[in-house]
């Protein structure tokens, strides 16, 4: 048996989404921007395409969404774009301390060019602290993102409040979430959150790899941070990868067709998942908050006195494929940020195990996935010199 | 995933000479939590020649194999052949490792190093 809870790297494509991508592969193959009947054809299903995902989010229009390559590219447009196209009005960004980390790395290179950023912290539970967010705003704050879910530990953002404290400041502060772990498995209204930007990542929702898209409101200021032909969307110029594009249309259709179902279900499962591992296995810390402040998509437990990297390599060798925040399976050989972030030492995040899920995910799996827990870390446990109370 | 050789993967799944051994001549523990990779060597000694060995491993996989390697590779030397022995001739043994996993062979013979020094120091004091 293989299980797979990495699922917050990646899903599995559905066959409904391959057949979309072939039909356009193999059929659909033309480009909107061509004169002709099959163009024109592409051309009105991109736009529907748009106006579908716009819909998904409340947005207000089809416009409003712009085709990327994934969420790193989204995230490359949302940050450098809005940056740059505002610089004359400030020069100070804020970001969460649970950033994915492209918009770390977005981050850093923004300094280079003269951007302040500040790092607000989040609590132990891993929610950003909406006080030390609020006194991190200054006049000169343009541009703020902050993830929509912690993708390591699970953690739900503030996104509500925080755009509240943004619409009550006197000048105007652009709001970006990084969205690639809620889109499809969580109602999103960007105008409930008055969010002015949002990345999105067909792969994260059953949909093909190398396609995602961002949400940018209308009126709201952005450079291109690529340049293509006349016939493109200014905003990102370059062919779209239109059967990827209606492959995660399709995706994200399924997806939202089953979202509460998927919902409710999940919530069992997390439930289920954690009491059992806490009750069976001793001496585990529970990464991430617990309840309706966490996505039921993500479990994170931390196991004293064995490394993560063995424990993955363990489970992976029993066919069961997680995530682990240790140093050693990293090529930094740092250990996990995220788990530093909510105040855990470095043991905690050596030892740190992600386990994400999809909505395909059973009970059965979880069962199997478990058994197989308590073996890789019972056995571990026996090596390791670390032993309770001793 | 870091990619390992299947000698790698055998020692890591079947460890030899693990565990510990009740009244060493020698022991040691080399390494830290914090830095996510300890390890303890139980020698047992007799004639300058090592005649047990064992080791219990906090760590990754390239730890726990690289720890299991040297134990074979110096049950029945000498003090003065184990003390010869590299992390480099550790690393062969086990057809490679990626470059990243280097200092877990360098923690196997630091503890071994560690483990003889004691043994040694105890017959000075003596």
């Amino acid at each position: 048996m293989k299980v797979f809870l990495d699922n917050c790297r990646t899903t599995k494509v559905l066959p409904e989404v391959v057949q979309k991508i072939n039909e356009y592969m193999l059929e659909k193959f033309a480009r909107p921007d061509g004169l002709y009947e099959s163009a024109q054809e592409i051309y009105d299903e991109l736009t529907e395409a748009r106006e579908f995902f716009a819909k998904t989010i409340n947005a207000s229009s089809g416009e409003e969404i712009v085709f990327t390559s994934g969420a790193t590219e989204a995230n490359n447009l949302a940050l450098l774009g809005v940056a740059r196209a505002s610089r004359k009005k400030g020069n100070h960004i804020i970001i969460s301390a649970l950033e994915h980390g492209s918009v770390m790395s977005i981050a850093e290179a923004l300094k280079k060019e003269g951007f302040e950023v500040t790092i607000v912290p989040v609590d132990s539970e891993g929610i950003l602290k909406l006080d030390e967010f609020e006194k991190a705003i200054r006049p000169t704050t343009i541009l703020v993102s902050v993830i929509a879910v912690g993708h390591f530990v699970g953690s739900i953002m503030p996104l509500e409040e925080i755009g509240e404290i943004l619409s009550k400041q006197d000048h105007r502060i652009y709001f970006h979430t990084d969205a690639a772990e809620m889109y499809a498995k969580m109602p999103i209204d960007v105008q409930k959150l008055k969010l002015d930007l949002m990345s999105v990542s067909g792969h994260k929702f059953h949909g093909p790899k190398g396609v995602g898209f961002l949400y940018v409101r209308k009126g709201v200021k952005i450079e291109p941070i690529m340049y293509g032909a006349e016939s493109f969307d200014k905003r990102r110029p370059g062919g779209e990868n239109v059967p990827a594009i209606m492959g995660m249309k399709k995706a994200a259709e399924l997806a939202f067709e089953q979202m509460e179902e998927s919902y409710r279900k999940l919530r069992e499962l997390q439930e289920y998942f954690i009491e059992r591992v806490e009750n069976e296995i001793d001496h585990v810390i529970l990464n991430g908050p617990r309840g309706e402040k966490r996505t039921p998509y993500n479990v994170n437990f931390s196991f004293s006195f064995i490394e993560g990297e063995a424990i993955s390599l363990g489970l992976s060798l029993e066919g069961v494929e997680v995530a682990t925040g240790s140093a050693c399976a990293s090529e930094s050989l740092e250990p996990n940020y995220a788990i530093l972030a909510i105040g855990g030492d470095h043991e905690r995040a050596h030892g740190s195990i992600r386990f994400t899920f999809s909505r395909f995910t059973s009970k059965e799996e979880l069962d199997y996935a478990i058994e197989k827990l308590k073996k890789v870390v019972q056995w571990l446990r026996n090596i390791s010199p670390l032993k309770a109370g001793r | 995933m870091l990619k390992y050789t299947e000698l790698v993967l055998d020692h890591f799944k079947n460890p030899r000479n693990l565990g510990r051994i009740e009244n060493p001549d020698a022991e040691a523990t080399e390494g830290s939590v914090a830095c996510g990779d300890m390890m303890t060597v139980y020698l047992k000694i007799e004639d300058n020649r090592i005649v047990d060995i064992k080791f219990e491993s906090y760590g990754c996989a390239a730890n726990i194999a690289t720890a299991s390697m040297m134990t074979e590779v110096v049950k029945g030397l000498t003090l003065e052949e184990a003390k010869k022995i590299t992390w480099k001739d550790i690393v062969e043994r086990l057809g490679g490792l990626p470059p990243v996993k280097y200092h877990c062979s360098n923690l196997a013979i630091d503890t071994l190093r560690k483990a003889i020094s004691a043994y040694e120091e105890s017959f000075v004091r003596k």
